[in-house]
């Protein structure tokens, strides 16, 4: 996940700052193609780092004789799912922002996700109706990443999760994407180069 | 003549119990050592000291939470809100007793993943209860607390001051079959060594020590 962000937030800054972007853009393709293009190799890379994760980790249950359920392709699956989120919420960062800003911003959304998540539901109860309408927003703008980790499941021997949630999940990372890449392309077009 | 007799043989028998109370001295164990007080307060003025005991405290702190994670199945639980208690938010029950050797709840616990009745989520709170360990917690059965033994072992290694380790992981040893209270005493003589002024080690010392007696 720090080399999905870390590499996805130097993307279109480094094009700029080298003025590369002048020979991207004058062949014909729009600034949301440079911006789609950039993110799915960064999300490719990602995706590379984390079948060589998970090869690794195969071969050692293998190894120790442990079997591999069902939970574990759909952890993989879910993995996969959010570092897709990451790379575009990366990618639409960076546009915004300078690239050290994107990582940091990127990596501690991604970090303390379970902690922010846990802390709203505790500080929502407690809050008066102002307060309690500011996190229960922040709670839904902002991507959950937590809700794509199926790690506890796995470690505690807990059964695979339905096939539902998991379709609920793509769409939601889905819509996330979305929004990030669409959010980071209208910044783009407006940006002076 | 006899009374003489009587009280030479009484003499000589005072005489002779000299050198028998100096043969037949009682065998007294060597008090467990430990560090005292003092040498604990000059531990605390020692910057590597210090450092060493965070990190053994938190270590120890970790395993027991985690102990606490693996007889609920991963299920995570928090003390109640004082809002809460008057809402009226799911409460955490046990159908164990004590005998099972886990902690008991006060019925003060709630789930940190809500129950759907209070969660304003939705889907996405649907969502969290499916990808994250959560069960309703009303009435709920401990997983057996034999695997976790490792974990005591552990805690009490990272920190043998870790008293409430010592003494719970001597109650789940005694509880099981094929370990019993002969090993929870083992393992409590080595906490009392480190912990020499506890009284709680020393009382589980004499619980499990009576039981044995008993048996």
């Amino acid at each position: 996940m720090v080399l999905a962000v870390i590499f996805t937030a130097r993307q279109i800054p480094e094009e700029v700052s080298r003025r590369t972007v002048y020979p991207l853009l004058s062949r014909p393709i729009s600034r949301f193609d440079l911006l789609f293009g950039k993110f799915l190799g960064a999300y490719a890379l990602s995706l590379l780092g984390l079948l060589i994760f998970a090869l690794i980790a195969f071969g050692a249950m293998k190894w120790f004789g442990l079997g591999v359920g069902g939970i574990f392709w759909q952890y993989l699956a879910l993995r996969a799912a959010v570092l897709g989120m990451v790379c575009a919420v990366t990618m639409g960062l960076s546009v915004f922002v300078t690239p050290q800003a994107a990582v940091t911003i990127a990596l501690l959304l991604a970090m303390v996700s379970q902690t922010f998540s846990s802390a709203v539901m505790l500080m929502q109860g407690e809050a008066q109706h102002t307060g309690q309408l500011l996190l229960r927003g922040t709670y839904f703008a902002l991507p959950q990443f937590n809700l794509f980790d199926l790690s506890a499941k796995v470690s505690y021997g807990w059964g695979p999760i339905p096939s539902t949630t998991m379709a609920q999940l793509f769409i939601y990372g889905a819509m996330h994407v979305a929004v990030w890449l669409t959010l980071g392309t209208l910044k783009f077009q407006r940006q002076a180069l | 003549m006899k009374q003489l007799l009587a009280l030479v043989g009484c003499v000589l028998l005072l005489a002779g119990a000299y050198p028998l109370s100096q043969a037949a001295r009682p065998v007294v164990e060597k008090a467990p050592q430990g560090l005292t007080h003092e040498q604990s307060e000059a531990l605390e003025e020692k910057a590597q000291a210090s450092l060493f005991g965070q990190f053994q405290g938190s270590m120890s702190d970790f395993l027991y939470l985690q102990v606490d994670k693996f007889v609920h199945s991963g299920v995570d639980l928090r003390g109640m809100t004082e809002k809460e208690k008057k809402k009226g938010a799911e409460v955490v029950t046990s159908v164990d007793g004590v005998e099972k050797g886990v902690r008991q709840h006060a019925g003060t616990e709630t789930t940190v993943v809500p129950s759907k009745k209070v969660d304003w989520r939705g889907v996405l709170g649907d969502i969290e209860r499916q990808v994250k360990p959560y069960t309703a917690m009303e009435g709920h059965s401990h997983k057996d607390p034999k695997e976790s033994l490792p974990l005591y072992e552990l805690m009490t290694v990272s920190n043998p001051k870790f008293v409430r380790g010592w003494t719970e992981g001597a109650w789940i040893m005694a509880d099981q079959k094929e370990v019993g209270p002969e090993k929870a005493l083992t393992f409590l003589r080595k906490g009392e060594k480190a912990n020499p002024e506890s009284i709680e080690i020393a009382c589980s010392m004499g619980w499990w020590g009576w039981g044995l007696l008993a048996i």
